[in-house]
């Protein structure tokens, strides 16, 4: 996943900074790869592979870079992939039938994120154009902290 | 339970925090995006509550026989729901897995309860305790661990599988009551002895009509009684050779169970000398009380190291009645034991060593000067041996590849044909 993530920064990065993108994303494959059997750099690995990724930004400059989810995904689904590799390392197996919960979270993890990032990178839009859509969010925020501290108002509810 | 986090919770903070920074560093909004699942992920990983889970452990008997398989039910209830939990039953050395799988993981719903029936392999005698059940849960992030010990610990002794035995040493002298041995004596009984002369007082049942016919006066029939002993089983817990789960204390408790249940058969009544460290005796008794009395205690007899010098007057009076037959089970490894045997043998009891050799536990010599050496260790051996065949006693040797039949045929052998040295 970290490498392939490489790959795919440095294809779409410019000439200039493909080639830093492509090491610091090799880098963080094999620094991902280390951490299958030293955890502790797994923090070190993913940040490496992000940083490609900020370097591109940085020098690139696009306006809003929707590729930003692409990537969170990515590091995520690495992240939790190393996270169960480890876990499968031990020698517990899981009962019959419950083997696949594991990818499945794992599958729901990087697709979660991916809608998340897109989510937030729609409402970044928003923020920048300064349109009418913007009010209408902070309406829709303004309406919801008043439904969010009504409800904290009430207090619990007497059972029985 | 205690607590601890997965190397992603660190990483995924951290990587947050950096993305966070980034994004304020180069004014760019897309790291700050990036950064939120991250966040969002390590939010949901912290605020999982201890998790609530009982465990309890079912052992389907506390006795059994080396070589058996007993039943454990483990039984695991979360008062909350878990996403995996591994629960994992500690077997002590000695004991395996048989069937079933331990540990296993586990997705428990709130409420639920799960039974792990297992069954456990007794490989070796021993006493111990079986019941530990460790738990390690983690909720569907798995960035928190919860990792918890429950002590459901409950004895569990293993006794030795005693050996088939097809003869026991006969011994050189029995007591009054009445047992499975021919004694060398001539009263009632069955097992003929010899003739002679009636006397007033001789039972008419007891006339040999046929040699009263040949010698023209009356000739009656002598028997031997059949009669108990006593056996005292001496074990040597000085010292012993042992290689990573085998050792001659083992093979020498193994032999002291068979010989002790046989002799028990046999209506002897057998008592035990657990002679090293620390001194466990237990008086000659007979019947299936005295059985689980002489396990257990041979159970609970270990190799205790000790400098203090100890010799047989240590050992209570009761313990070695006169005329009793002493086996002793040692390595001879062991100056003290050594020289114990030899006083009790001097003291008239009828004595047989069984040698449980340590030559199966040695280490191959790898020079010519261990090879020396270890000639020189099988002379002393040998001559060590020999001393004792001097005083009249039998001296058999037990190994991994010898029965303890086949030693007790030596000691036969060497009793038939030997006779007894009076000190």
């Amino acid at each position: 996943m970290s490498l392939g993530l490489a790959v795919w920064l440095a294809a779409v990065a410019g000439e200039d900074v493909a080639t830093p993108v492509l090491v610091l994303g090799l880098v963080g494959a094999l620094l991902t790869a280390v951490a299958l059997v030293q955890p502790v750099l797994l923090g070190l690995a993913l940040a490496t592979s992000g940083a490609g990724y900020g370097i591109l930004l940085a020098v690139d400059d696009p306006p809003l870079d929707v590729r930003a989810a692409g990537v969170a995904a990515a590091l995520l689904i690495a992240g939790e992939l190393v996270g169960w590799s480890r876990e499968l390392a031990t020698t517990t197996p899981d009962e019959p039938g419950g083997a696949w919960r594991r990818p499945v979270w794992i599958a729901s993890v990087g697709i979660g994120a991916l809608l998340l990032v897109w989510a937030l990178l729609a409402l970044v839009d928003l923020a920048r154009v300064e349109g009418l859509a913007v009010e209408a969010v902070g309406a829709m925020c303004a309406l919801a902290a008043l439904l969010v501290a009504r409800r904290l108002a009430r207090g619990p509810q007497p059972s029985g | 339970m205690t607590r601890s986090a997965d190397a992603r919770l660190g990483a995924y903070a951290a990587l947050a925090a950096a993305a966070f920074v980034a994004a304020l560093a180069l004014r760019r909004p897309e790291l700050a995006v990036l950064a939120a699942p991250f966040a969002l992920v390590v939010a949901l990983g912290v605020r999982m509550p201890s998790p609530s889970l009982r465990a309890w452990v079912d052992i389907d008997r506390a006795r059994a026989l080396e070589g058996d398989e007993i039943e454990a039910l483990v039984t695991v209830r979360a008062d909350t729901a878990v996403d995996r939990v591994e629960i994992g039953l500690a077997l002590p050395a000695g004991l395996e897995l048989a069937e079933g799988v331990n540990p296993v993981a586990l997705h428990l719903a709130a409420g639920e309860e799960r039974e792990l029936p297992l069954r456990v392999r007794c490989v070796r005698w021993m006493s111990t305790d079986v019941g530990e059940v460790w738990l390690r849960a983690r909720d569907r992030t798995g960035l928190v661990r919860f990792e918890g010990r429950v002590d459901r610990r409950r004895p569990l002794r293993v006794y030795p599988a005693p050996e088939r035995l097809r003869r026991l040493i006969t011994p050189a002298r029995t007591q009054v009551t009445t047992g499975s041995e021919v004694s060398p004596v001539r009263a009632e009984g069955l097992e003929f002895a010899d003739t002679r002369p009636f006397v007033p007082g001789d039972r008419v049942r007891s006339v040999n009509w046929r040699a009263t016919a040949r010698r023209g006066s009356l000739v009656v029939n002598e028997r031997h009684p059949e009669r108990n002993a006593d056996v005292v089983i001496f074990l040597d817990s000085f010292a012993e050779a042992r290689a990573t789960d085998q050792g001659t204390f083992e093979q020498a408790v193994r032999a002291a169970a068979t010989l002790a249940s046989r002799f028990l058969e046999r209506r002897d009544r057998v008592g035990l000398v657990a002679f090293g460290g620390i001194l466990r005796w237990l008086q000659p008794g007979g019947g299936l009380v005295q059985r689980y009395r002489l396990v257990d205690a041979l159970l609970e007899t270990g190799v205790e190291f000790s400098y203090a010098w100890k010799d047989v007057n240590i050992i209570p009076a009761r313990t070695l009645p006169a005329g009793a037959l002493v086996v002793a089970l040692t390595p001879l490894l062991d100056e003290r034991s050594v020289t114990a045997l030899v006083d009790l043998r001097g003291r008239g009891h009828d004595l047989v060593v069984l040698e449980v050799s340590p030559e199966p536990y040695l280490e191959p010599p790898t020079d010519a000067l261990e090879r020396v050496a270890l000639r020189l260790w099988r002379l002393q051996r040998a001559e060590l041996r020999a001393r004792f065949e001097g005083l009249g006693v039998a001296v058999a040797t037990l190994d991994d590849q010898t029965t303890v039949e086949a030693a007790l045929e030596g000691v036969t052998a060497y009793r038939r044909h030997a006779r007894l040295v009076q000190r």
